[in-house]
């Protein structure tokens, strides 16, 4: 394999010793947050697939307080979110910022108290929803001093990401350290100003619902999505062992996406009372969004040319290009949704869960596995067990991700539709009637998942505990030749 | 020191012999990821273009002046864009029950029974026939069926505390819809009622209810079953139709 | 950091920009409301902050996640909302001025409900659907609140505010269901919606703007 000329690369970071020394100083901490985050992540999709059947047969566990659709339903996003996907991110974040830089994480033990502090937050922030103290906007239920937690947890963590970043070297040509900063710098960012320092109740009317709409759009973007693009960054050229295509495309992808995305946010009060010219300019950013969608996508699809069949055979890289591919399906959605004759069907309808959805498992949770499975390994010195595991937690996810999302944006359509047809569907009831049958379905969609996830915690357990593989080759999803270089 | 190329094929070639150590996943890895020089293909800078263009025409057609008091994004420069369009009965306020002048009361009165405002049929019902115990029925019903006055007074001033229809009694809360719906509404929905699920009851005009309005126009409390006991059954409001048996309908201005 | 300070530096533009642009300047246009006053008649003041049971009863709604289900807002005339008579005209920022926090929903499982007190002022209808929405919308969706309600023995007569069950829905002989404090409140807080009081200086759309 050829490396290019352009960017050598410091010494230290190829040596095998220092790996491992980086890997072992990591090894606690992330285990930790991520044991922790699967386990949320279960609890999520568990409540998801209850509010599910809640929504097609409303008395299902209908007498107990708690349980009501209306806190378990954002109660199973915050626990993705908060519980899941921001801790394992921090897990991923950290060890590949370590490895760029060459330099180890200096004190173990602190990731660990902040991600067992992480935890406490979210069980409290938990029980205050379940108990009917929600603070009533989307992500930003949790009341305030949970997000205090959060915060100070949070930069615990974070810090040492600064810290490794500083005494790194090569940071700055790294793509994925460009991404990860604006996470880095942009989850505290928006806690600050949309759940600490300042927060939607402390403006009034209207401002509040525009506060939250920035702060959940942003959310997804200043975390989700540089996450996830950074995750792809890396572990693509690092697994095919080729770079990636382009640094010119890399650097208009990322100015767009940090540029464009903060002001898409207003979209979702698309026809609601705000002046026109806020929805207008979020419809305007979220065209420009293109962009970056093109860009990003052509990057990786151009530096996957020639290794196509990693998709096969590597775990990791397998993970990696479904979420290329939600990551371009979502950003399409996302654009033809907010334009307003589209708008004008799907709007309040399933079809925006649908594309959070995508967003939020289809890109960011399938590219965190994919880091997951390359990474484990590498802590602690063992391979994975069973490939069959693995293939059952990526068709169980695909699939199961692939029809809840299909459902939804379906299903959601034709709940849109229902809505504007005032003639055929007289009330409420008969609009729920043209969604009926998708709801149904759904509840297969989550079944898929969790058993998926399922699998994928006893398969993590297995190998932490050092069931199984012996012989500790890397297990690979297919056998593929060697293929001719370009 | 570390493995270029495909390090699966290595590891594979070493597998026969499950006893040997195998490399740690450590040693086996490429290096670090490096960026290639690839430019920006041409269709990308095309794609640019256009985005910045499609947004930008976009932005300048629906900004709405960039006021806080514009709300519709037909209210925008340039007025060109958007005529001002007629379109008869587009006008908000009645609901889905737009009537045309062709109908029939009992056709208007059906949709006013049926739809937002009056929605009667959320507590009516769709078979007139109520709920026990909360909201009399109206089919068969000795009021619907008797003189337009203690109706007119119902419709206009609400009820309140318990009622006995058909013997049976109720203990719900009628509002008061005077101020929701106009004498027209309220007329062609007492005449669609009166003539449905076997009622046969005359037509209720809307000079009835103006003269019902008047009336009643110090009452501010909704009635209670006394207040309409206390009028006859057949009292009849001045202005309306005489009243026969269903035949041929009279023609309507 | 000190090698890319230019990077820092662009990424919080970034960020502060478009916080200013979608928060801030909107912030700057309405951030100064005030409630209109009729000058003939200065009792006439829109909107008013209801307190009492119709802000507990405000509370209780987003405790329960009603806006999961529930929109609260009515869209212009270029949508269906005005048509299936959810209000007589579209709302505007003044009607949210006294909501805290503002509800007004991004998915509608459920019709909106920024209107709910005219088209349905009955109290009884709203204790019976929420106590099961099936007794009077036969095939919804809606869960049942039953934890609103006290189910509880009859001492000496039957309760003015119990309500009239049958079938499966009826307690046992001898026990009533009456609303709590909670449903009560949520009742008042459903009554009151409304937002249909006609605007002065507002501009509502070309197409059919109604005072």
């Amino acid at each position: 394999m050829n490396l290019p000329a352009s960017t050598p690369l410091p010494s230290s970071s190829c040596c095998v010793e220092n790996r491992q020394r980086i890997d072992a100083s990591l090894r606690m901490p992330l285990l930790f947050l991520w044991i922790n985050a699967v386990g949320w992540l279960l609890l999520s999709l568990v409540l998801g697939f209850v509010a599910s059947i809640k929504l097609h047969s409303p008395e299902f566990l209908g007498n107990c307080r708690w349980l009501t659709y209306g806190r378990i339903a954002p109660l199973s996003f915050d626990c993705f979110i908060y519980g899941w996907a921001i801790p394992s991110g921090l897990g991923v974040v950290l060890w590949i910022i370590a490895r760029i830089n060459g330099v180890a994480l200096g004190r173990p033990l602190l990731p660990v108290i902040a991600g067992l502090f992480w935890n406490i937050g979210i069980v409290a922030g938990t029980l205050e929803i379940l108990s009917g103290n929600s603070q009533g906007f989307e992500f930003l239920e949790y009341p305030r001093y949970v997000f205090a937690i959060l915060f100070i947890s949070y930069s615990l963590i974070a810090a040492w990401a600064f810290v490794i970043l500083n005494e790194g070297e090569s940071s700055g040509e790294s793509i994925s350290c460009w991404y990860f900063l604006v996470g880095l710098l942009g989850f505290p960012w928006l806690i600050g100003t949309g759940a600490l320092l300042l927060k939607p109740s402390d403006f009034t009317g209207v401002i509040q619902s525009l506060v939250g709409a920035w702060f959940a759009q942003n959310l997804i973007g200043l975390w989700f999505v540089t996450v996830g693009l950074g995750v792809i960054y890396y572990l693509i050229p690092k697994v095919t062992g080729r770079p990636i295509y382009s640094r010119q495309l890399a650097s208009l992808g990322f100015w767009s996406l940090v540029i464009f995305w903060g002001w898409t946010s207003s979209t979702r009060y698309t026809g609601g009372p705000l002046p026109v010219w806020v929805v207008t300019v979020g419809i305007g950013a979220t065209i420009l969004l293109l962009i970056p969608l093109a860009a990003v996508t052509a990057n990786f699809a151009l530096s996957l040319n020639g290794s196509f069949g990693k998709i096969a055979s590597e775990p990791s890289i397998r993970f990696v290009g479904f979420s290329v591919v939600s990551f371009f399906v979502a950003g399409l959605m996302g654009l033809i949704t907010s334009l307003r004759s589209v708008d004008h069907i799907t709007h309040f309808t399933q079809v925006s869960i649908g594309e959070t959805y995508l967003y939020l498992f289809a890109f960011y949770s399938m590219a965190i596995f994919g880091a997951i499975y390359y990474i484990v390994p590498r802590l602690i010195g063992r391979e994975w067990v069973s490939a069959s595991f693995i293939q059952m937690h990526f068709w169980g996810s695909a699939y199961g991700i692939g029809l809840l999302v299909f459902l939804l944006m379906v299903g959601g359509i034709n709940q849109g539709l229902a809505w504007n047809d005032r003639i055929n569907y007289q009330s409420a009831v008969d609009v729920s009637d043209a969604l009926m049958s998708f709801l149904r379905v759904s509840g297969l969609a989550w079944l898929f998942l969790i058993a998926s996830i399922t699998v994928f915690v006893l398969h993590f357990l297995m190998v932490m505990i050092g069931i199984g593989n012996r012989n500790n080759e890397p297990v690979l999803l297919a056998h593929v030749e060697e293929e001719t270089k370009l | 020191m570390s493995h270029p190329k495909n390090s699966n094929t290595e590891a594979m070639s070493t597998q026969n012999d499950p006893s040997s150590k195998q490399p740690s996943p450590a040693s086996r890895e490429e290096p670090e990821p490096s960026c290639g020089n690839g430019s920006l293909p041409l269709w990308l800078i095309g794609m640019t273009g256009f985005a910045l263009f499609s947004a930008g025409l976009y932005l300048g057609i629906f900004n709405g002046g960039f006021r806080g008091d514009i709300f519709n994004e037909r209210d925008s420069s340039p007025a060109l864009l958007f005529p001002e369009k007629s379109v008869p009965g587009a006008l908000a306020g009645t609901g889905a029950a737009t009537a045309t002048s062709t109908e029939s009361p009992v056709e208007r009165g059906k949709k006013f029974y049926n739809n937002p405002p009056a929605s009667c049929v959320t507590c009516h019902q769709p078979t007139g026939n109520g709920l026990a115990g909360s909201f009399p029925p109206l089919a068969g019903s000795e009021f619907v069926q008797g003189g337009s006055k203690r109706l007119g007074m119902i419709l206009l001033k609400g009820l309140q505390g318990p009622i006995k229809v058909k013997g049976a009694s109720f203990n719900g809360a009628m509002p008061a819809w005077e101020k929701v719906l106009s004498d027209k509404q309220i007329a062609s929905i007492l005449t669609y009622v009166r003539q449905e699920w076997g009622n046969k009851a005359g037509e209720i005009t809307p000079d009835q209810i103006g003269a019902a309005r008047k009336e009643f126009a110090g009452r501010t409390e909704p009635w209670a079953e006394a207040d309409l006991l206390a009028v006859p059954a057949d009292a009849e409001l001045p202005g309306g139709t005489p009243a026969v048996a269903p035949v041929a309908q009279e023609p309507k201005k | 950091m000190k090698r890319y300070p230019l990077f820092f530096i662009g990424i919080i533009a970034a960020l502060g920009l478009a916080w200013i642009g979608v928060v801030g300047v909107p912030q700057s246009q309405l951030g100064k409301l005030q409630p209109q006053v009729d000058e003939d008649n200065s009792l006439d003041v829109y909107p008013i902050n209801g307190a009492g049971m119709a802000q507990q009863g405000h509370r209780s709604f987003v405790a329960n996640g009603c806006v999961s289900c529930h929109s609260q807002q009515v869209r212009g005339p270029g949508s269906v909302d005005l048509e299936r008579g959810w209000g007589s005209r579209r709302t505007v920022p003044l009607d949210y001025l006294y909501a805290d926090p503002i509800q007004l929903g991004a998915i509608r499982n459920g019709p909106d409900l920024t209107n709910i007190g005219i088209r349905q002022p009955n109290p009884e209808w709203h204790y019976l659907h929420l106590y099961n929405s099936r007794i009077v919308m036969p095939g919804s969706l809606m869960p049942s609140y039953r934890f609103l309600f006290e189910t509880r023995k009859i001492t000496g007569e039957r309760s003015a505010e119990a309500l009239y069950l049958t079938g499966e829905d009826a307690p046992a002989n001898g026990y009533e269901v009456v609303p709590t404090a909670e449903a009560k409140a949520l009742v008042a807080y459903l009554l009151s919606s409304d937002k249909s009081h006609p605007l002065k200086e507002i501009k509502l759309s070309k197409e059919g703007s109604v005072k």
